[in-house]
């Protein structure tokens, strides 16, 4: 019983990979000239200039660059801010969504969204206080800069000095 | 460092001070758990004083806003998931400048797409807000933006603006109203607290001025790549979040209180070419592993 469970399971973790895989192409289009690069840099070798409103497939991010492919089928890289998802492309990936989604099995029950989004004058002051309850859960949720920093650097993150630009 | 309450139980205690005189100044050198409440006695002395309010009524004024949101929508009841997001907070919120606020960060339990940052280092996300990321440095960009409102006290100022003169004694009537509550004399929320929820309800809906988003923008990458994430992270979330149909139920709200999406990518395009050289030597990881895997196990 167990074991066809974990069978089920894997299966489903290898359907989700390979939707995963898929959804990592996207579509996308320049919103001003910007150059098509052999690497992922600002020093790299210029392929060639791609006018506004150029059609690419997005394959994956680097830092600030996207490694794309030209209708014509040229592979190369360009400026993460000088492309926009294109839109009719379709609705986004959502597989971390669906996963959230399937392990909180609440929604409100009209399917429309609430939350937050529900702050209005009708409902303000009429929560009956389960505000501060939730205020001490937060609390407990919190945790200390030693534990932060300890998070920190499992993950491999070092802190730089960075002063905001003028 | 102040030990945050939450707010009925400050204000209760506030209470116990108040009926002795039903004056804020009456409060001059009390210290309740450790939070001095001598700026509300002399504020209430010299209302041309409130200019400057002290981290403790940030910290009252922030919870009081806090407890409004979490009426809005439950936290999300999921422990791994509360303590990673608040992990990942703590670390860019050490990357601040305000590391020693008692920084608070919530999972919300919505569809709706959201983050959301209210006084004194409240700092709130959506599950619908979550599972449009794929990685710990977009999370990481996401809530360094909502750091970055904190450390500009962007929400602060305009509840201050929006409540002039009138908050502190409006507070002091929360406290009066909620000891009476306690005893059992009033029912249904007093006139003050609806006025005050009304205050922030308002500007939580329709939103901060443009420029505070433009500038938490660009101080949320910087200090998401000070504490060594990829600081195109929230760029990235931009990009996916326009991709969105925007007329999409969960998407509606985060349109109408923040810039145009392209004009924040746009707008940000300085700040990454800075970041391109300064921000070029750190560590400057994505983690989406560990994102995925949090957000996956269950």
């Amino acid at each position: 019983m167990r074991s066809t469970l974990s069978a089920v399971l894997l299966m489903l973790a290898g359907w989700l990979g390979s939707a995963m895989a898929l959804a990592d192409v996207r579509s996308g289009i320049t919103v001003e000239t910007t150059a098509l690069r052999e690497s992922a840099g600002a020093g790299a070798a210029v392929l060639q200039q791609l006018p506004a409103q150029t059609r690419l497939d997005i394959h994956k991010r680097q830092g600030g660059w996207y490694q794309v492919q030209t209708a014509a089928g040229q592979q190369g890289w360009v400026a993460l801010l000088a492309v926009r998802f294109d839109k009719s492309a379709g609705a986004k990936g959502g597989n971390i969504g669906a996963l959230l989604e399937s392990s909180t099995a609440v929604e409100p029950a009209s399917g429309v969204a609430t939350g937050v989004r529900g702050i209005s004058d009708d409902q303000v002051g009429g929560g009956g206080g389960s505000g501060s309850l939730s205020l001490q859960q937060l609390d407990r949720y919190a945790v200390t800069p030693g534990n932060a920093r300890a998070f920190a650097q499992q993950g491999g993150l070092r802190s730089q000095s960075i002063a905001y630009p003028q | 460092m102040h030990k945050i309450l939450c707010r009925t139980a400050l204000l209760a205690a506030i209470c116990a001070v108040l009926p002795a005189c039903q004056n804020l100044q009456a409060l001059e050198g009390v210290q309740i758990q450790g939070v001095d409440l001598t700026p509300l006695a002399s504020a209430s002395r010299n209302f041309s004083e409130m200019g400057e309010k002290s981290q403790d009524e940030e910290l009252l004024i922030g919870a009081s806003t806090a407890e409004l949101l979490l009426k809005q929508a439950p936290l999300l009841d999921d422990a791994g998931v509360q303590a990673y997001v608040n992990q990942v907070g703590r670390w860019v919120a050490l990357n601040s400048e305000r590391p020693d606020l008692p920084w608070r960060f919530g999972v919300l339990d919505s569809s709706v797409v959201g983050a959301y940052a209210a006084p004194g280092g409240y700092v709130f996300i959506t599950r619908g807000m979550l599972a449009q990321m794929g990685s710990e440095a977009e999370l990481a960009g996401v809530l360094a933006h909502e750091v970055a409102h904190v450390v500009q006290k962007h929400h602060l100022a305009a509840i201050k603006q929006k409540a002039g003169a009138g908050l502190l004694s409006n507070l002091s009537q929360f406290a009066l109203q909620a000891s009476q509550a306690n005893s059992g004399g009033a029912t249904g929320a007093p006139p003050s607290t609806q006025q005050f929820d009304q205050l922030v309800t308002n500007l939580y809906t329709r939103g901060l001025d443009r420029g505070d988003e433009y500038e938490a923008d660009e101080m949320g990458a910087v200090i998401a790549a000070r504490a060594g994430y990829d600081p195109y992270g929230l760029a990235n979330v931009l990009q996916g979040l326009g991709t969105m149909k925007q007329d999409d139920a969960t998407l509606v709200t985060f349109l109408k209180v923040h810039p145009n999406i392209g004009d924040r990518l746009t707008r940000l395009e300085p700040t990454y070419q800075y970041l391109d050289k300064t921000a070029a030597s750190g560590s400057q990881q994505t983690l989406d592993q560990r994102y995925r895997k949090v957000l996956s196990a269950k």
